[in-house]
């Protein structure tokens, strides 16, 4: 949790936008001929600071009996209005468009048909064949072209067009020339997130024309998140709402889609005091120190979508009631047979520790320590940074029974908890599944879900709780290798 | 008996004198006769020319039986001159000719009347449709009061209810009636030729007629158009658009292309061996992308189409290797193509093997004579190389190569290898012809180039809007920024495509408030075109994902760009938040995680081989897809970047 004292934000600085200033903005008039002024002008407004990308895009498409380019590539982040934009010029122009999202295409053949029949009817897509190439698309298409000879720019938009990298390997070039293949007014538009150096095939193809769609600002934010303010209140209130949301997740998340979705989700905890009676919509300061904490929180659940925003519901609810904190980690959950855990706390030592410290570790007389050359170069580098290394089931027997208290029979109860904890995915088992005499396992779980299993164990696993932040402490600061084995051979000897 | 002898003499002067004035006389008569007859067909025909085409059938049946008549009087005359008398030829003559003219006069004259009253349906249309087409009255009035007056003046010297009731143009028989009754008194007074005056003067006005309504409305049209050519703005740009539109995204095809005259003739001369000779020959057009390969194509084909002997004869089979990914739908492509789909009837969609040999056998069965030469046009012929066995390449380049049906292989593609990939029975198939593309253009052609793409042809019909287009395309290309960035689009790649799309959004910015190209349109263009699209996504980025972009760097600065995983990156990051950071603030792993996942999806980072899938992710090793160029103008770049966060960037280790 943030201490206070670090604030990101200081509520003094929040800044409300004059409606007077939004209306300048909007009433930016856009000139093109061969479209109708006023649907031009609602476009305009309903797409809030993309006007010049609107624009652009417009002078881009020319009027639509003319010519536009074969291909036009748009990409941008996520949420940055790409699809929206174009989209809203294609609807409310009423321009023939055919709109494909390559995710829901898990064969070129979708993609076809939706095309087709979004040009020439669903009765020209019923001539496709079964399994149709991209040569019976091409040819169905001069077909139904020649019967119907576009008047005006048929545009294909492909939303997330990444996706077609892993169709077909001549689908994206072929469709990035497709006015050319077929000769007739068509452009294919192309959205995606990636940049295009990484669509580009190896031996080159036809070079769309590259637009890139900008991120929003922080003001634009505040501007486009302050449209949805709540009839009740004032729309100030929101605006500074925004702002102290946008405090606490603009340096980690810019995506209005995810930030929309946040202020929805808090708005009703910033209100709680006003409804109270307890603040003024004035007293901004009072209604920050009360949503601040809160929306750390929902930056460590929400956010990362370990709950349902029903479940941050729900818990607000009980909040409410109770007014208790309650960790929401999700993985601290698990429950595990009592050897289980050993196991796995053994086969996390046996991970992320040297086979060599093994002796030094886990046997009480472990003899001389040398103090040269104790590890080699190669193992001075952490296994916490480089990942867990595999180790043979004899070891992680050996481990478990020196960190186990009571003294364990190996009977096969204890080999199927192994399997069963390979099957949980908390192991992972290495190479192959028929070696039967030694096999090897690998540690996949993070040291956060260790020390929550081992402080749920017993007394004695306090122990090992210490044995493994002392691990951690020495993998990563080898220099004080020496005082940290006399204080595990302490622990040891106790 | 010298008496005798004298009288025989005598006897046979008078005969011979008689014989020779009868000669005379028919000779005479017969040279008359002919020179009547071709004034008739003059007259007929100056009729028949000046007669309203509508009539023309029925005029041509007349004057061949005009003639059949004519003809038959002569020969009958010519054969009965000797024995018959001249007078009873002349009545024969007299009543066949008087026959003649009743017959000519009559249908002359139906012609005239039929001619008059199309002629006088025209002219109402003419004079309706120019009344809705120009709405202006004054023109109309004006229009149908010359027309009517010339019609009038020129009718009533025939006949005033004649010229009435063409003009009112009520009813045809009436018409017609007239016309007959007219003919008949003619004929009674035997003036033929004033029939053929009346006539002759009918058309003649009719046409004048006519001249004179075309004349009024061409001028009419004229006045429309001349007010049409003095366009206004906005029409003037979208017609401007239009065309360099068509030009520079359709690609169009241009009269000659540019700095390829050699590999032009080569190929035309090539290909017309193919198409006229009958030679079968194999050639490759290798060049990079965007020099033009296609084009040089096009404009060879379209030369060779203009020819005679090959415009009919030539079979044309266009395949590309994006479309045609396997040999079974190519040659699916090529038997539709050829239109062999009825002979083969279903067997289109029969099994490989079966096309093939009914293909093969098609041309094979040909020989360099009789069959019609077949080229076969492959794009990106390399894609085809990659066919399972080459089965294509290897049968069309045998075909080829055997002396068969004549049959060409063109092969378009960018690879300079392209040879390599050819199977050894593929390439020994081959002729090893090939042509390269390259563009020896230098910048002074390259500016003419484009001085000649961005102006407006002569024919454009606003005159003055394609003047000041010109002019300022003139000056545009002088300008030195204007050049600067010409030379920079020039260094970078000597083809036309991708000089078409900077001047695509150069043109594509022209607007009614500024109707030529600026210097400022092309400057902007080029902004557009030369971002650097990585640096554009990493503005966007969040503080906390380009802290996590720094640590990579450093990273990869330290361990001399050695793959890394996040746990490094993280521990990077921890280091920086503890020791010198004062903006940014401690985060959750997680979160710090799924900033790096958007990374991930960003491919700003890549993993190293994504194969391994039993690595957890915080471990599976990554590379940094940026260069550290790239990442320290991002930075300076980045709006209100935390002044630390800087500093950790440009420090030199972490």
């Amino acid at each position: 949790m943030f201490s206070s004292s670090s604030l990101p934000i200081q509520p003094l600085c929040i800044r409300i936008i004059q409606p007077s200033n939004l209306i300048k903005r909007m009433s930016v008039t856009l000139q093109c001929p061969g479209y109708p002024e006023d649907t031009l002008r609602s476009l305009a407004e309903r797409l809030p600071c993309r006007e010049t990308q609107l624009a652009t895009l417009l002078a881009l498409m020319g009027q639509p009996d003319q010519y536009s380019y074969p291909s036009v590539f748009i990409y941008g982040h996520r949420a940055t209005g790409k699809s929206h934009v174009v989209l809203s010029i294609m609807k409310d122009l009423e321009l023939p468009h055919a709109s494909v999202d390559c995710v829901e295409c898990v064969s070129s053949g979708l993609l076809f048909h939706q095309v087709l029949s979004a040009f020439f009817g669903p009765d020209a897509a019923a001539l496709l064949p079964r399994c149709p190439s991209l040569s019976d698309f091409v040819r169905l298409y001069k077909q139904m072209s020649s019967n119907s000879p576009a008047t005006q720019t048929r545009y294909i938009i492909l939303d997330r067009a990444e996706r077609m990298r892993d169709m077909d390997f001549s689908l994206l070039p072929a469709l990035l020339r497709l006015q050319e293949l077929v000769n007739d007014n068509v452009t294919v538009i192309l959205l995606s997130e990636i940049v295009w150096e990484k669509f580009r095939p190896n031996t080159g193809c036809f070079e769309p024309l590259l637009f890139h769609f900008p991120d929003y600002s922080k003001a634009e934010l505040v501007q486009i998140l302050s449209w949805d303010h709540h009839p009740s209140y004032t729309p100030e209130l929101y605006a500074s709402y925004i702002n102290i949301l946008l405090g606490v997740f603009f340096s980690v998340c810019r995506d209005l889609r995810e930030l929309r979705h946040l202020a929805v989700l808090n708005f009703s905890k910033f209100c709680e005091p006003l409804e109270k009676g307890e603040a003024k919509e004035s007293d901004i300061h009072k209604l920050w120190k009360n949503i601040e904490p809160h929306l750390q929180r929902a930056m460590q659940t929400v956010y990362l979508r370990e709950v349902s925003s029903v479940q941050w519901e729900q818990q607000q609810m009980d909040e409410k009631e109770a007014t208790t904190l309650r960790v929401l980690s999700a993985h601290a959950h698990i429950e595990l047979p009592y050897y289980s855990k050993f196991l796995l706390i053994a086969a996390y030592l046996a991970s992320f520790n040297p086979a060599r410290t093994d002796r030094r570790f886990f046997l009480k007389s472990h003899g001389k320590i040398r103090k040269t050359n104790f590890l080699k170069k190669h193992e001075k580098t952490s296994n916490h940074l480089l990942g867990p290394k595999p180790f043979p089931l004899d070891r992680l027997m050996a481990i478990f029974y020196s960190v186990v208290d009571s003294r364990v029979a190996p009977t096969a109860s204890v080999f199927s908890q192994i399997s069963s904890l390979v099957t949980l995915q908390l192991l992972s088992q290495v190479g192959h599944d028929d070696q039967l005499d030694s096999p090897k396992y690998k540690c996949s779980v993070s040291l956060d879900f260790i020390l929550a299993i081992s402080r749920c164990v017993c007394v004695c696993v306090r122990l090992l709780d210490l044995l493994a932040l002392s691990l951690v402490i020495q993998s990563q600061v080898v220099r004080q290798e020496r005082s940290l084995f006399t204080a595990v051979s302490n622990l040891h000897l106790l | 008996m010298e008496m005798l002898c004298a009288c025989v003499c005598v006897c046979v002067c008078v005969s011979v004198s008689l014989s020779l004035c009868v000669s005379v006389c028919v000779c005479v008569y017969v040279c008359v006769s002919v020179c009547v007859c071709v004034c008739l067909c003059v007259c007929v025909c100056l009729c028949m020319c000046l007669c309203v085409c509508v009539s023309v059938a029925v005029c041509v049946c007349v004057c061949a039986r005009v003639c059949v008549c004519v003809c038959l009087s002569l020969s009958l005359s010519l054969s009965l001159c000797v024995s018959v008398c001249v007078c009873g030829c002349l009545c024969v003559c007299v009543c066949v000719w008087v026959c003649a003219c009743v017959c000519v006069s009559l249908s002359l004259c139906v012609c005239v009347s039929l001619s008059v009253c199309v002629c006088a349906c025209v002219c109402l249309c003419l004079s309706l449709s120019l009344s809705v087409s120009v709405c202006v009255c004054v023109s109309l009035s004006l229009c149908v009061c010359v027309c009517v007056g010339v019609f009038v003046c020129l009718c009533l010297c025939v006949c005033v209810g004649l010229s009435l009731s063409l003009c009112v143009c009520v009813c045809v028989s009436m018409c017609v009636c007239l016309c007959m009754c007219l003919c008949l008194c003619m004929c009674l007074c035997l003036c033929v030729s004033v029939c053929v005056s009346v006539s002759l003067s009918l058309s003649l006005s009719v046409c004048v007629c006519v001249c004179v309504c075309v004349c009024v409305s061409l001028s009419l049209l004229k006045m429309s158009k001349r007010r049409s050519a003095a366009l206004t703005g906005a029409q003037g740009i979208s017609l401007a658009q239009k065309l360099l539109r068509e030009r520079l995204c359709h690609q169009k095809l241009p009269d000659q292309p540019v700095g390829l005259d050699s590999q032009y003739k080569h190929l035309l001369e090539l290909l017309r061996r193919t198409a006229v000779h009958g030679e079968s020959n194999s050639v490759l057009i290798v060049g990079p992308r965007g020099s033009g390969k296609t084009m040089l194509l096009g404009c060879v084909l379209r030369e060779l189409m203009s020819l005679k002997e090959a415009q009919k004869n030539v079979l044309l089979v266009e395949l590309n290797g994006l479309l045609q990914t396997d040999d079974k739908i190519a040659l699916k492509e090529i038997t539709r193509q050829l239109h062999l789909e009825n002979v083969v009837g279903d067997k289109v969609f029969g099994s490989f093997a079966e096309n093939l040999a009914f293909l093969l056998e098609a041309l094979k069965k040909g020989d360099k004579s009789s069959s019609r030469p077949v080229l076969f046009v492959l794009d990106e012929f390399d894609l085809f190389a990659h066919h399972k066995n080459q089965t294509l390449l290897y049968n069309l380049l045998d075909v080829s190569q055997s002396a068969q049906t004549p049959v060409a292989v063109l092969g378009l593609t960018c690879r300079l290898d392209v040879l390599e990939l050819l199977e050894k029975r593929v390439k020994s198939r081959f002729s090893h012809r090939q042509i390269h593309l390259f563009s020896s253009l230098s910048f002074a052609q390259y500016v003419d180039a484009v001085r000649a793409q961005l102006s407006l042809p002569p024919d454009f019909p606003d005159p003055k809007f394609s003047d000041d287009w010109n002019h300022s395309v003139t000056k545009l290309c002088e300008d030195k920024t204007v050049e600067e960035i010409l030379r920079r689009n020039f260094n970078g790649s000597k083809d036309f495509r991708s000089l078409h799309s900077l001047l695509f959004l150069a043109v594509s910015r022209v607007s009614v408030s500024h109707s030529t190209l600026r210097e400022a349109d092309l400057i902007e263009a080029w902004r557009l075109i030369s971002a650097d699209s990585k640096a554009n996504v990493l503005h966007g980025l969040s503080i906390l994902e380009l802290c996590l972009i720094i640590a990579m760097k450093h990273l990869n600065d330290t361990y001399d760009g050695e793959p890394f995983n996040f746990q490094m990156v993280h521990n990077e990051f921890k280091k920086f938040i503890q020791r010198k950071s004062h903006s940014i603030h401690k985060f959750e792993k997680p979160v710090v995680m799924k900033a790096f996942e958007h990374l991930l999806q960003l491919e700003l980072v890549r993993p190293v081989d994504s194969g391994v899938c039993k690595v957890q992710r915080e471990y599976q090793l990554m590379r940094l897809m940026l260069e550290h160029g790239q990442v320290m103008e991002a930075l300076q770049r980045y709006p209100q970047c935390p002044t630390d966060v800087k500093q950790w960037a440009l420090s030199a280790f972490g």
